[in-house]
Parts: structure tokens; sequence; C-alpha cells
């Protein structure tokens, strides 16, 4: 048995002093901040910073080497599946729009939908057909976007408060507002004095960060006609014949498609999340429900770069493409490799028509590399609402809607947002977002984000006033939308050249979106 | 003997109290970083696991919606938002005041995400500012690789809906939101209703419909979402505080 034997022996006081010192340091609770002290803090966020990346969606499977990985496209077999859940209604079913459904209407499907191998990477060789670019350079892969950003340019993610924002009434109020951005669009372009040369500098601010401006997004899809009296797994399952309620064994009920947009960078976008100002009420085209709720506001920027020097050459009897078209492009094909393929590429052989790698497994097919719609050059700036004119979400209880709030009859926001175009009256701020500038820029170098009209942009398209405003290209050169890869031509132009196209200064009044028969 | 005792029993406790001062970025810099982390991640969300009795390879990563499995009663697999002052009057329209509240609903939410390897290191980011002089910023470094892909198995959710409340709460003045009466019960709020489609012949006429058996057993609503395959990411993803001197958006 053991004792515990003292060789010490204390002082019951010596005790309590000791216990009392220990416990006699100065604490300091927990004091709660009030608000006024925490709007003196100065919200710094977060600064993220992609490097060396590249992503792309492949098959359920085991670990591949990057090698592996770079090279073997028919491996890109992961999918989101989007479940189509809920019956049809009559009213679809009704296609001869008689009143009644019977055997006198065409059959009507669900749509099942897989998205296969989406893909994020660099633009390294400038292939349509191709949805990463193989090889690596010293480890790193020739798809790998170097630096998405800069250090002193990156993605950002913060909270921002906006203070004196107009509400919907008469009043006015602080938005305090979560902000996810992109990094900024380096200021390039500039027009010499004529207002319509564009000259474009090399990247002075976003050097290093060149590969934001040259990215590659891929993907490919199977879109099927789904017979919803089978049951899910049935052997006819997508064998939906052409009458109501008929079946029909080979027919052709999918859709396979493959996506590519090369070169085309997102700097300049950015999402705000905030709860709306009220104000409003159920008067002059407004609504009470734009009142205290979530809102939502952006910028989506999809830019390929400026469009007015891609012109091809025409003369009387020949006509001969820009150069480096694929450089920008966006391409949708559908056409697979296979035995009679008219564009050459007879292997390998095609799969089934309504094979798909989800459900019967096996590769990702083999596209051909000619076909389809090619998209050049497209510049996308969309305006999405704003802290004022929110974009909100709405239901009936059943169905849901997506709302752009009608900008209400109120001069402190209108005229933020309407655009004065002749100039003489600047009191209207509102202007046109497209690739050469985004609204008033308090960064210097880089362009702003704070215009309020959108502006789609396709092929050659020019400014004639300094990028506020921008015209197509109706020259013979011009390129923009064509069926199958331009080529030259022995005419004066190409027979599938479709020409540019151009949706400029387009203002959102007032928008709304909503569900039916949910 | 006994004051010496006390003695060193006092300077043992004697240790200073200073206040928590900001490191500098050139502070940071002083300290020798080791190397950092590799994690692996794996969420089992609602699906059948491998510590589950009935578990064969079978029916990995499927909805545990079995007899005593987790999501026996689907309305406990669900998740539901509701955003701010979302509510359906008495007359059917649409009010930010009052009314039947409004839920978004993502029922048989699932899935399996694996992230084999996540590198976490603590790096400095070398960059140049506004004069071009080289300023070091210490930041956080997390890193994927292309041959350790996250594997995503079954992810997303069986069908999304939009369901309100069977009873009225309302938006106080301060923003808080009550029921108008007490006593509302499980099946009364619209996150925890777990409808599912049965089976429909076929019928003709005015309101006529192909036969339904496709849905038959699933929970109601209008889209699903299900995400399967290995997710290859490669590079790194640097996180770092962003101060107005570095960048003017901050």
């Amino acid at each position: 048995m053991t004792t515990l034997n003292y060789t010490v022996k204390f002082h019951k006081t010596v005790l309590v002093s000791f216990i009392g010192l220990c416990l006699s340091q100065s604490c300091f609770a927990l004091e709660e901040m009030s608000d006024e002290k925490l709007s003196d803090t100065t919200g710094e966020g977060i600064a993220l910073l992609p490097r060396d990346t590249y992503m792309v969606f492949q098959g359920a499977g085991v670990n591949q080497t990057q090698d592996t990985v770079l090279t073997n496209r028919s491996l890109d077999t992961g999918y989101i599946y989007y479940v189509p859940v809920g019956p049809l209604s009559s009213i679809v079913q009704d296609t001869n729009k008689d009143g009644v459904v019977n055997a006198s209407d065409h059959s009507v499907g669900k749509a099942d939908l897989y998205l296969y191998g989406l893909a994020l990477s660099k633009n390294a060789s400038n292939n349509a057909n191709l949805r990463l670019d193989a090889g690596s350079t010293n480890g790193v892969a020739n798809a790998a976007i170097k630096s998405w950003g800069t250090a002193t340019n990156p993605w950002i993610f913060n909270v921002k408060t906006d203070l004196n924002v107009p509400d919907f009434g008469a009043g006015a109020g602080s938005v305090t507002y979560l902000n996810f951005e992109a990094p900024l669009y380096e200021n390039l372009y500039s027009f010499a004095a004529d207002k319509k040369t564009v000259t474009t500098s090399a990247f002075v601010n976003d050097v290093g960060g060149e590969d934001a401006y040259n990215l590659k997004l891929a993907f490919w899809a199977d879109g099927f006609v789904r017979d919803q009296s089978k049951a899910d797994k049935d052997p006819n399952q997508f064998n939906l014949g052409e009458g109501f309620s008929t079946t029909a064994t080979g027919r052709a009920n999918r859709i396979r498609l493959q996506g590519i947009f090369n070169g085309f960078g997102l700097n300049g976008s950015k999402i705000q999340l905030f709860q709306t100002l009220g104000g409003a009420t159920n008067t002059g085209g407004m609504s009470a429900f734009y009142n205290n709720t979530l809102g939502l506001a952006g910028v989506i920027r999809l830019n390929s770069g400026d469009g007015s020097k891609l012109l091809g050459t025409s003369t009387a009897n020949s006509w001969t493409a820009p150069a480096n078209l694929m450089s920008h492009v966006f391409r949708i094909s559908t056409q697979e490799c296979g035995v009679g393929n008219l564009n050459g590429c007879t292997t390998p052989a095609a799969q089934d028509i309504l094979s798909t790698p989800a459900i019967n497994g096996g590769t990702a097919p083999t596209f051909s590399d000619k076909e389809g719609i090619y998209i050049y050059n497209l510049n996308t700036n969309l305006v999405l609402g704003s802290l004022y004119q929110p974009l909100i979400l709405g239901s009936d209880g059943t169905n849901f809607s997506i709302e752009l709030a009608r900008i209400p009859n109120k001069e402190s926001i209108y005229k933020k947002i309407y655009t004065d175009y002749t100039g003489a009256d600047t009191s209207y701020t509102g202007s046109t977002c497209n690739v050469y500038n985004c609204g008033a820029s308090s960064i210097a170098g880089y362009q702003g984000s704070s215009a309020t009209h959108s502006s789609i942009s396709i092929g050659t398209v020019y400014s004639t006033d300094a990028g506020k405003t921008l015209l197509a290209d109706k020259s013979a050169g011009a390129v923009g939308v064509s069926f199958n890869q331009l080529n030259n031509a022995t005419s004066s132009n190409a027979q599938n050249n479709l020409g540019s196209a151009l949706i400029d200064g387009m203002l959102i009044q007032h928008m709304k979106i909503t569900t039916k028969g949910l | 003997m006994k004051k010496t005792v006390l003695l060193i029993l006092t300077s043992l406790v004697s240790f200073h109290l200073a206040a928590m001062e900001a490191l500098t970025d050139s502070d940071m810099q002083q300290v020798e970083g080791q190397a950092g982390a590799d994690l692996s991640l794996k969420l089992v969300l609602n699906q059948i696991n491998a510590s589950d009795s009935y578990y064969t390879t079978n029916n990995a990563y499927k909805f545990d919606n079995g007899t005593g499995g987790i999501c026996e009663k689907l309305q406990f697999c669900h998740l539901a938002l509701s955003v701010n002052n979302r509510y359906v009057d008495a007359n059917g329209l649409a009010s930010s005041t009052e009314g039947n509240k409004l839920w978004v609903v993502f029922k048989g939410v699932q899935g399996t995400i694996n992230i084999q390897k996540l590198g976490l290191d603590g790096v400095d980011l070398v960059y140049k500012n506004t004069t071009a002089m080289q300023m070091i910023k210490p930041s956080i470094q997390l890193s994927f690789d292309a041959n350790q892909p996250i594997q995503i198995r079954n992810f997303g959710f069986n069908s999304l809906s939009i369901e309100k409340d069977d009873f009225t709460s309302k938006t106080n003045a301060d923003g808080t939101v009550t029921e108008s009466a007490s006593g509302a019960t499980e099946s009364q709020y619209g996150y925890l209703k777990a409808n599912k489609y049965v089976a429909k012949p076929q019928t003709t006429g005015a309101n006529g419909s192909t036969a339904n058996n496709y849905d038959v057993g699933r929970e109601t609503g209008f889209m699903g979402v299900q995400m399967n395959g290995n997710l290859v990411l490669q590079g790194k993803l640097m996180m770092f505080s962003c101060d107005s001197t570095m960048n003017k958006r901050c």
C-alpha cells in the first residue's frame, strides 16, 4: 500500500494567499460592440487568387495521372443531371389546341438533361473542338490559368455599405451588401481623336494575370425526350412515339451537343446580395412586394476583346477570312465522328442514338471538328439591376417568379439609370457596359462597373463615339456568326458568313419571369 | 522557510499582461513557416455509408430512405430556405408583411463528396505595389492535385419545391417574425411537407393526360439535380486579407 508523505507543510494562510494571487489577475470581460463602433471598422474582406489552375469534370472511377487527365478527353463523363420532376400539364399536351387531349395530339415528353465534362481552363491552342488543351511545361499544364487576377487585382469577397441609396418611396437609406467581385477589367482600349480607331495597349497593371482574359469554357450535353408514362429505367423510357401516348423504337429522341467558348474573360463581373429598402406601395406600377426582402444585383461580363479590327478582305472574286478566328469563338456543335461523316472524321464509330454514359456507361463521344454554329468574338455585358433596382424572388405558393423591380418614378433613381445620349443633360448618369468601358471608374487603370445598360455584340463591331455606343460593321469583310467554320472563298463573300450582330444600350425597365403550372 | 515558499510561488504567478498587438507583415515574414497540412475530407450526407448494417457495395451512395434509414421520414431530409418577408396573403397574392410564409425546399438532399487531398499552407505572396516596390503579403494557400480528384457521388437533391406554411405569420415593425397564433403542428410547416406523386392512368378529354408512372414515389416539386463524377481540380487558391494599401476596392 502506498501512502503520500508530504515533506513541506503549508499553513492555510499560505495556501489562501497563493490561490488569491492566482485569482487576482485582471480579467476583461468581452464587451458588446455598438453599431457605431462596428461601422468604424474597415471591412477589408477576403481576396482570392487562383493560380496554375484548371478544372474538368471526369467520370466516377479511379484516380488518373495528370498526363491522362490532360490527354484523354473520352474520360470527360462526370455529369450534372437535371431530373425532370412533376407531371406534364394538360395544357402542354393539347398540342393542336382543340381543347381536349386525345389521340389527335402529338406526344409530349419531359426533358432529361445531362451536362457532361464541364471544364474551365486557359485557351492554350485556339482549338474549338478540344475541351481541355493537352500537354504541360515543367510540370505545369499548358491548360492551367497561370494567375486568375493578380495580387493587386484579385477576386474579392467582402461586405460593403452604400450610404444614401434612394428607396422606392420618398426617402433614402443605407444598404449593406455582400459583394463578390471578379478581378477588374484593365483599361486596355483607347480611342484616337476620330473617336473610332481603337488602340489596344499591352497589359500594365495586370502583368502576370493575362490568362484571365483568355479562358476556355467547355462542356458537352445529352438531352432526352422522356416518356413520363414509363417508369424510371424502363427499356422504353426514351422511346416516345410521335402520337399521343405511343411508343416507337428507333426514334432519335436525344440531342447531343458540345459547347466550347475560347478566349474570353470574366473580369469586371460582380454580384451583390442585400436586403432591399422599403417605401414601395401598390401604386404607380410599383409593388409593396419589393420591400425589405432579399435583393440581388450584378454585372455579368463575358468579353472576348475588341472586335473592330476583325475584318476579312473582300474583292469581286475572292474573300479572305480574318486570321485567328478560333482564338475568340463560342462554338456549339452536334455532329459526332463516325462512319459516313462528311467532314472526314470517320473514326471512332458514333455512339448509339439513345446512348449516354450516365445510363449506358462508356466514354465521351468524339465530335466532328468542322460542323456547328460559330459565334466569333462574343462580348456579353449584362447589367442586372442595382442597389436601387434589385432583382427579387417571389412566389404565389406553388409557382415562383424572378422580378427585376420596376424603375420608380423618382428623379433620384431614374436619373442614375437613364442616359442622355446627346450628352446635353449631364444629370442623367446612366451609361452602357461594353468591352471598352462599363461606367465611371474610381480606380486608375481599370474599367468601372457602374454602368446601367447592357450590350451584347458578336463579331465585327465598332464605335464612333469613343466607346459609348456600338455599331455593327456592315461591310463585306465583317464576320460574326457562321454555320460551319468560315473559310476563304472564291466569291465576294463566304456563303456561310451571316455577318455581325449587336444588341446595344439595353435597359431593363421592369422584368418578371414566372413559372406556370407547377 | 514558509516565506521563501510564498516568494517562489508568487514569482511563479507574476506574469505580465500585455494587450494583443497587430503583427506587421514584416513580423510575419520573420516566422519560419513549416510545411503545411494535407487534409482529406469526406462528407456523406443522407446516404447509405459503410458503417450502416445494411451497407453493400450495390447500395453505396444511395439515398438512405429505407426502413431504419436516416431518411425514412422524408420530411427530415429537407433543406429549406425562407427569403426575408415572402408571404402569400389570404387572397393568394404576394405580400411582404403578412400571410402564409413561403419556403424554397430542397427535398431529398443527399450526396457524398470526398476531397482526397486538400493542401493547406501558409505562403508569402510577393507582389509589386503602386510604386513598383516589391512587397510581401502572408497568405493561406489551398492546393488541389489533378491526380487526386474530388469524388462527387449522387450529390444533389431529388426535387425542388416552393411550399407555404398552413398558418399565417407576420413581420413586426422591428423586423422580427412571429406566428399569428400559437399551436401550429409539425405538418403545417411548409418545409416539413413530404407529399409524394402517385401513379396516374392515362385519361383523355379536356383535362386529359398521358399516364404518369415516372414520378411515382418521388417527392413533389419541379426539378432535381444529381452530380456524379471525379472533379479534377488542379491549382492553388491564395486567400489573403484585402487591404486598401494593395487594393483600392477594399
